[in-house]
């Protein structure tokens, strides 16, 4: 299932990349980022992974070169991840930076959409207010002579680290 | 509509290139999207939602009120479009905002939401490329998920260098680039964001945005403020129906498998403020219309344009109001209003391949009939289709006298190739075949004694010619005549039958078409038989599925009509019942098979006349491309719209050429027509047959 999240997701332009460690993971976001991202609410093993690494401040999220966020699933059939972006913080830094990064634990792909119903519900329904996003691939339009072209308002580049350790 | 738009979107040889190179791709891409569904259930299964969903509407609309202001979100129920207007604009204004960002939204296309703001001094900046293009340029969408398909990439850099003050060039990736660094300053200054949202979610008070390109989430996100306008057609009651939805959306709007982001929003984000402007602007009437109701089942894909052949010559400018497509035309009067849609509806051919992808199973085209019964009646059309064609001898004497008239047009060989000034316009630079000196039903009454009828064991078959083979092409009938007979059936062809009231019903006079069924109702069914056959699809379906339809309301006629229908078949079907591969094919040269559209999505037959073709025939079959897509006849269509017309044929003359057949079968005499017009005038040599004539070729040789 996990090689068929990784083909799907490239068949849409992002980069997947797999690792069996946290700190393998860590060293790829210093590597592209060049050691500042813009994030907010990751899970704190992440965060003390990234010992070193610089998080902007959201106002200045707008000049950030790399996105980091982490997904709660994966589907393989459509190389989609779901992730949970309700403080506009977290959810600004997935959208406006060139660059987003987002760690998958690999146990935590699923075969298709309708696997997620359930999860998706409930994190509706469990919080106060709530702001999911399946992001699929880099932004893309074709709206000029249906050209496809990569990179409009959104990122232009998806990562996917997949984590398969630990 | 204007013959002029018309032939300057014809003559506009970039739209045309685009709109024929996506009409050539959608198919394929779609069908890749879809690979591994099960795309039929799916589409069952969306309508049943939307019907669900439409029966339950003023429920639904409470219910996710009642949920998302439990968010701490703002629901206003707006009944008209100037309520909706002032709603938006009270909010803009209590933020202070001079410039609002907006994502892509047809309801706000649909209440001219941002001419309205200019002209109350406000900004409203459309952040979708294709949406930014057209408000740069001044123009409305002509797709519903592709608005700038229209432009160029010149035209295109021309806007942004005006915009910008820069020079812009024509290379996409960079004008995509000059959106993306343009329009940043906007979606970060500005304290207003308007969306639209493709689904809401009653059980939870969700909204639900499908995109691509990332702006609709900084919309969404950047704003303190974010106003969501949706129809109130768009509530479901769960996230499952929305799933539904969402996994036939994309696919069939464009061939993409899911959209980059699907956001589902529920309530305020902290320190934000989420205003949802429900549209009702006439939805709730038409929910409880017990025909009409179905428009509203629309997902807004688009695929009914993406399919269109119309679409596909003139685009969403001419084939549409602000809601484009097929589901435009029908939308548009109930929107917008009967005066708007006039036009509009008269420019459906009748194909039906819209019904065939409707991601809802909307019968598209059957409701544009309907409507243009209501609004596209000219004065004069009533008294000339109503006396003409009620009364037999009348009808038939205006045939004969015109059979006389058009004399002095005909060539050497008969065809009509110079009709005077504004008829020969109207013919579209097509010969058309003259009316014979003797109809059918002239030959049939001579004929008379001499056929085996009635001989013992034989099924008994009722020939319903259609009066353009009774008329125009008698031979043909003939020839369906003893290609039955010699293949074990007795038939007789009653002389009553009347005219099957398609015309009536295609010029929206359904009182009309209502007698000739009542009438044709009682002539076929006083004679036994086992079946009715037809050689025309048009009249089949017209017999099989309006006869019940136009009769429901009179009990003794609608169950006569339903024994009538049972015995309705076209010809290939009950030629292929006699097929027995008995012939080679070796010998003769090749054929290649148009699909009449009636014959192909109005009756479903696709597989019966290849069939007969090649078993009964004996003809092999070389395929061409697109067999099914329409000819451009479609009926009186071809003289009320010639140019449009012709621009089909002129792709169809196209994939017959590149078969290298010397004939082309076909199983309906409009077809026919059309076909023979447009070869004729290329001064082709490769023939135009009914499936009828081919058969009857191969029999009478044997």
């Amino acid at each position: 299932m996990i090689s068929q999240f990784q083909s799907a997701a490239e068949a849409v332009g992002a980069r997947v990349q797999r690792f069996d460690s946290l700190a393998e993971a860590a060293a790829c976001v210093r590597n592209i980022s060049g050691g500042s991202v813009a994030a907010s609410h990751l899970p704190d093993s992440i965060r003390v992974s990234l010992e070193g690494v610089d998080f902007i401040e959201p106002e200045d999220f707008p000049e950030a070169k790399v996105g980091l966020s982490f997904a709660l699933a994966g589907i393989a059939s459509t190389g989609t991840l779901l992730l949970e972006l309700s403080d506009t913080a977290g959810r600004a830094a997935t959208a406006l930076p060139l660059i987003h990064m987002v760690y998958l634990r690999a146990s935590s792909i699923v075969p298709e959409m309708n696997s997620l119903a359930g999860a998706i519900d409930d994190l509706l329904s469990s919080r106060p207010h709530a702001y999911l996003s399946l992001t699929t691939g880099p932004s893309r339009t074709a709206d000029i002579e249906r050209v496809l072209t990569i990179g409009v308002h959104g990122p232009e580049e998806l990562h996917i680290l997949i984590l398969e350790g630990e | 509509m204007s013959k002029k738009i018309i032939s300057l979107k014809i003559n506009d040889s970039f739209l045309r290139t685009a709109l024929r190179n996506f009409a050539a791709q959608y198919p394929s891409a779609r069908a890749r999207a879809f690979e591994g569904d099960d795309l039929e259930s799916l589409r069952d299964r969306v309508s049943a939602i939307r019907d669900n969903a439409l029966d339950q509407v003023s429920g639904l609309v409470e219910k996710f009120r009642e949920k998302a202001e439990e968010t701490g979100a703002t629901v206003h129920l707006c009944r008209s479009t100037g309520e909706a207007l002032r709603t938006i604009l009270a909010i803009i204004r209590e933020k202070g905002a001079q410039a609002v960002v907006k994502s892509k939204s047809m309801t706000s296309e649909e209440i001219r939401l941002n001419p309205y703001l200019e002209k109350e001094g406000i900004l409203s900046l459309e952040t979708d490329l294709g949406e930014w293009i057209i408000q740069l340029a001044g123009e409305r969408p002509s797709h519903m998920v592709l608005p700038a398909i229209h432009k160029n990439r010149e035209e295109v850099a021309g806007l942004f260098s005006r915009e910008t003050g820069r020079d812009c060039l024509p290379h996409i990736p960079s004008l995509v680039r000059t959106a993306r660094e343009t329009l940043r300053h906007a979606f970060l200054s500005s304290r207003v964001g308007i969306s639209g949202a493709n689904i809401a979610i009653a059980d939870s008070g969700t909204i639900c945005l499908a995109t691509n390109e990332g702006n609709a989430r900084l919309v969404t996100t950047i704003p303190e403020t974010h106003i969501a306008l949706a129809g109130i057609e768009k509530i479901v009651p769960s996230l499952s129906d929305a799933m539904e939805i969402l996994s036939i959306l994309p696919k069939n709007a464009t061939g993409q498998k899911i959209t980059s982001y699907v956001s589902l929003i529920r309530g305020p984000s902290e320190g934000h403020e989420l205003h949802i402007v429900l549209i009702d602007n006439g939805r709730s009437e038409l929910a409880a219309d017990p025909r009409f109701r179905e428009a509203l089942k629309c997902v807004k894909c688009g695929a009914c344009a993406n399919v269109c052949p119309v679409y596909e010559i003139v685009g969403g400018h001419v084939f549409g109001h602000i809601y484009v497509g097929g589901i435009g035309l029908i939308l548009t009067p109930f929107f917008h209003g009967m005066e708007k849609a006039r036009d509009i509806l008269g420019l459906c051919i009748g194909c039906r391949r819209c019904n065939e992808v409707c991601a809802a199973r909307i019968d598209i085209e059957g409701l544009i009939l309907d409507l243009r019964e209501q609004g596209n009646k000219f004065p004069g059309q009533k008294a000339l289709l109503g006396t003409l064609m009620r009364n037999r001898s009348l009808f038939h004497g205006a045939l004969r006298a015109a059979y006389l008239a058009q004399k002095p047009f005909q060539g050497r060989d008969g065809r009509i190739r110079h009709l005077p000034l504004v008829l020969g316009e109207k013919a579209g630079n097509r010969s058309l075949p003259p009316i014979a000196e003797r109809p059918f039903r002239d030959l049939a009454r001579d004929r008379g004694k001499s056929a085996p009828e009635d001989q013992g064991g034989r099924e008994r078959v009722l020939f319903f010619s259609g009066c353009l083979a009774d008329f125009v092409f008698p031979e043909m009938c003939q020839d369906t005549v003893e290609s039955l007979e010699c293949l074990g059936y007795s038939v007789h062809f009653p002389r009553e039958q009347l005219c099957c009231g398609i015309p009536a019903r295609y010029s929206g006079e359904v009182e009309i078409a209502r007698d000739m069924a009542r009438l044709n109702t009682e002539i076929l069914m006083k004679e036994q038989a086992d079946f009715v056959v037809t050689i025309c699809p048009t009249c089949a379906t017209s017999l099989k599925q309006d006869f019940p339809l136009l009769l429901a309301d009179e009990p003794e006629h609608h169950s006569m009509a339903l024994q009538l229908a049972a015995k309705v078949f076209n010809f290939a079907e009950l030629a292929a019942r006699k097929a027995k591969k008995t012939v080679t094919s070796a010998d003769v040269e090749p054929v290649t098979y148009h699909d009449s559209c009636h014959l192909r999505r109005g009756c479903g037959v696709f597989r019966e006349p290849r069939v007969v073709l090649e078993e009964i025939a004996g003809r092999r079959i070389v395929e061409m491309e697109e067999p099914d897509t329409c000819c451009g006849f479609g009926g009186s269509y071809a003289f009320k719209y010639p140019e449009i017309s012709r621009e089909i044929l002129k792709k169809k003359l196209e994939a017959i050429d590149a078969t290298g057949a010397s004939a082309v079968a076909v199983d309906c005499p409009g077809c026919k027509m059309q076909i023979e017009g447009g070869l004729d005038s290329m001064k082709s040599r490769v023939r135009v047959e009914h499936t009828a004539t081919l058969v009857a070729e191969r029999l009478r040789g044997i």
